[in-house]
């Protein structure tokens, strides 16, 4: 008689599912918290799971290694504290740095730097408020862009200061909407340029990508840094006006270009410098050669700053991670509760049926047979609540994607897991109550009223 | 027809309840053979529930030995009352104890699924004591669909289904009207005759006269 009996185990599996038929507006009730829990694991853990894709992308288009150094637009302060009273002279950030960084500092893999105009774009009839960067081939490699149309300029082009450039993609959807821009002309301040390549569409936020010293480059020309040096007046000897009036060349509807904020002085021939180092190991001790050699060349002014947007995207996912885990466990809260809610009505259904398990017992069911039909009802409860949770907990991340523009990404092991937690709750607080039905003793049970 | 299917030995039982202990049986000694139909009497206080409790393997005694069908059951644990009460026992209650979602069948069909019989075997068994109880036209109504005498028929029917080697009832009259309790004393009648052994508890005279023998108790003791 010890032998396992599968028609008792569905025997008890049917009894289970009438007990939860019989009680439906109870047993959904019940399953709530389980649906919740499981709903907000899985919706926390795509929407973790989504930033985590996003810091991901971003740190492949910051590309590896690099060191980022910008113009610094803050107060500066100096050590001493009396800053505004000794403004020593800076010449800022400029090509001669580039030529000494290369010479003294080990390590560097590649050295890009970038010059930004914003002026207005003409081309193809149409005309659109943009910039253009001047770049060596190198950023190319650095930034790991990839080209939809034609390719980079080449090193005859860039020896030879030709004037030509690339474009990112949204500019050519703006500009060259169905028709293929290679060779086509292009004018930027004044200036014509021979269209050579397009670079490949990036989706990537572009505040935080600003906000870590790397650009989109969806919107930009690219020119050779040369034939820009060449082609404009240096950087810091342009002046507001002189932007305003490139701008008013082509202005004559009046737009509202001049509202366009200007720095109103910029002593830095360099917009960007970014600098790609050969391993991970060498970044903190070139950004500290760096500091000092840029410090000196400065004369002791820090006009400028340096980042390490992989570093700072690290932390980035650190402080992700560490907010993933507290939406996690407050999820897992709302689990945990859901458990609580099963066994208190699995309690109530024991209760309720005392009777019924002293007349099972009388009959032949044995200690097991009641517990393991009592754990069946929890279970199908949790499991049912699990799998309502799945399909709630999909359609809350579709909803937070489309609503609020946020990537969120369901892994198949957040649905395994989450639904795993919710048969594991139901075979947790089943268990007691379970229990309590099997240890009635059958006399008492039979005369309960 | 003589063979011994109980012994019982000495049997005692003592309920502690914290600090005094109640002495309910005291040293009980009886035999009952193969195809008697006893009546088991006594006031109420006077032992005659617990004894059943042990008789019906519910409950084992505190000292004492209990031999079922030449099994010695007294030290028998959880799991193997549990088979006994299934194999070898079949209860007919006071209050009936049907399982109200369930029809008449399922709940005469209910002891074969702990002995783990299949579907098929379930019915024909379930169906075929039915009818032998005078209940084949009631087989799917459920308990509150079924008169008083019906429902204990249906009672009947379920300590029958599974072949067993006694059949006890607990007060199997005690909450019916004269006539019905006549029907269902009949049917005992005819069980007998077919040769099953039968205990039953009662405190009516007349129900018990149609016994075939009467165990009388007395504060715990047989008179």
């Amino acid at each position: 008689m010890n032998q396992f009996h599968p028609q008792v185990w569905l025997y008890n599996l049917i009894v289970a599912f009438e007990a939860v038929k019989s009680n439906k507006v109870r047993s959904t009730l019940t399953a709530l918290g389980i649906i919740f829990g499981v709903a907000a694991v899985i919706s926390m853990l795509a929407v973790g799971n989504g930033a985590e894709k996003e810091v991901m992308d971003m740190m492949k288009l910051v590309g590896s290694n690099n060191i980022v150094i910008q113009p610094f637009e803050g107060e500066e302060q100096e050590a001493d504290g009396n800053s505004k009273q000794k403004q020593k002279y800076s010449p800022g950030l400029s090509l001669e740095d580039i030529e000494n960084i290369q010479k003294t500092i080990p390590n560097i893999q590649n050295i890009c730097p970038e010059i930004k105009y914003d002026l207005a774009i003409v081309a193809n009839g149409k005309r659109i408020k943009s910039s253009v960067i001047g770049v060596n081939r190198a950023f190319f490699e650095v930034f790991n862009l990839e080209f939809s149309e034609g390719d980079v300029f080449s090193a005859e082009q860039v020896h030879s200061n030709k004037a030509v450039c690339v474009i990112g993609s949204n500019l050519k959807q703006r500009l060259f909407p169905g028709i293929d821009p290679i060779n086509k002309q292009l004018k930027c301040g004044g200036v014509w340029y021979t269209i050579v390549g397009v670079l490949t569409g990036k989706s990537a936020a572009g505040k935080e990508l600003e906000a870590l010293g790397v650009s989109r480059y969806g919107n930009e020309v690219l020119v050779p840094i040369h034939t820009l040096l060449l082609r404009y007046k240096n950087k810091h000897l342009v002046t507001e006006q002189m932007i305003n009036a490139s701008h008013n060349e082509f202005d004559n509807e009046g737009n509202d270009d001049k509202n366009e904020p200007q720095e109103k002085e910029d002593h830095h021939q360099l917009s960007k410098i970014t600098i790609q180092v050969a391993d991970a190991e060498k970044i903190s001790p070139t950004v500290q050669w760096l500091e000092r050699k840029l410090f000196l060349l400065h004369n002791q002014r820090k006009d400028f700053e340096i980042k390490v947007p992989e570093l700072l995207l690290k932390q980035q996912q650190n402080t992700k991670k560490i907010f993933n885990l507290v939406l996690g466990a407050i999820a897992g809260i709302s689990l945990l509760i859901g458990g609580i809610g099963i066994m208190n009505i699995m309690l109530a259904s024991v209760l309720e049926r005392i009777r019924e398990i002293g007349v099972r017992m009388a009959i032949g069911a044995k200690k097991k047979d009641i517990r393991m039909q009592f754990m069946f009802e929890a279970l199908i409860i949790s499991i049912g609540g699990g799998l309502l949770g799945v399909a709630l907990g999909f359609l809350i991340a579709y909803s937070i994607e489309s609503i609020f523009d946020i990537q969120t990404i369901i892994s198949p092991s957040s649905v395994f897991f989450s639904f795993t937690v919710s048969a594991l709750v139901g075979v947790g607080f089943g268990y007691f109550p379970a229990k309590n039905a099997s240890d009635k003793d059958p006399v008492t049970s039979l005369r309960y009223e | 027809m003589s063979e011994t299917l109980l012994a019982l030995e000495n049997i005692g039982k003592t309920y502690n309840t914290g600090s005094f202990s109640v002495e309910v049986l005291k040293g009980l000694t009886f035999d009952i053979k193969q195809g008697e139909f006893i009546a088991l009497m006594g006031a109420s206080g006077s032992g005659k529930s617990t004894l059943m409790n042990i008789l019906g393997c519910l409950d084992v005694p505190t000292v004492g030995t209990y031999l079922l069908d030449g099994k010695n059951v007294s030290h028998a644990n959880d799991e193997e009352l549990a088979d006994i009460r299934n194999e070898k026992i079949g209860f007919i209650f006071q209050t009936f104890n049907l399982l109200a979602k369930y029809t008449a069948l399922d709940n005469v069909a209910l002891p074969l699924i702990y002995a783990g019989k299949d579907k098929t075997e379930r019915i024909q068994r379930a169906t075929a004591v039915l009818e032998k109880v005078g209940l084949g036209d009631r087989m799917h109504h459920k308990p509150n669909e079924l008169s008083g005498g019906q429902r204990q028929r249906v009672a009947i029917a379920r300590a029958l289904v599974n072949n067993p080697a006694i059949l006890l009832a607990d007060e199997p009259t005690g909450n019916l009207d004269s006539t019905t309790t006549l029907e269902i004393l009949d049917l005992f009648d005819e069980l007998h005759q077919a040769g099953n052994t039968i205990i039953m508890v009662t405190h009516e005279e007349e129900v018990g006269e149609r016994a075939e023998k009467i165990i009388r108790m007395k504060d715990g003791k047989i008179i």
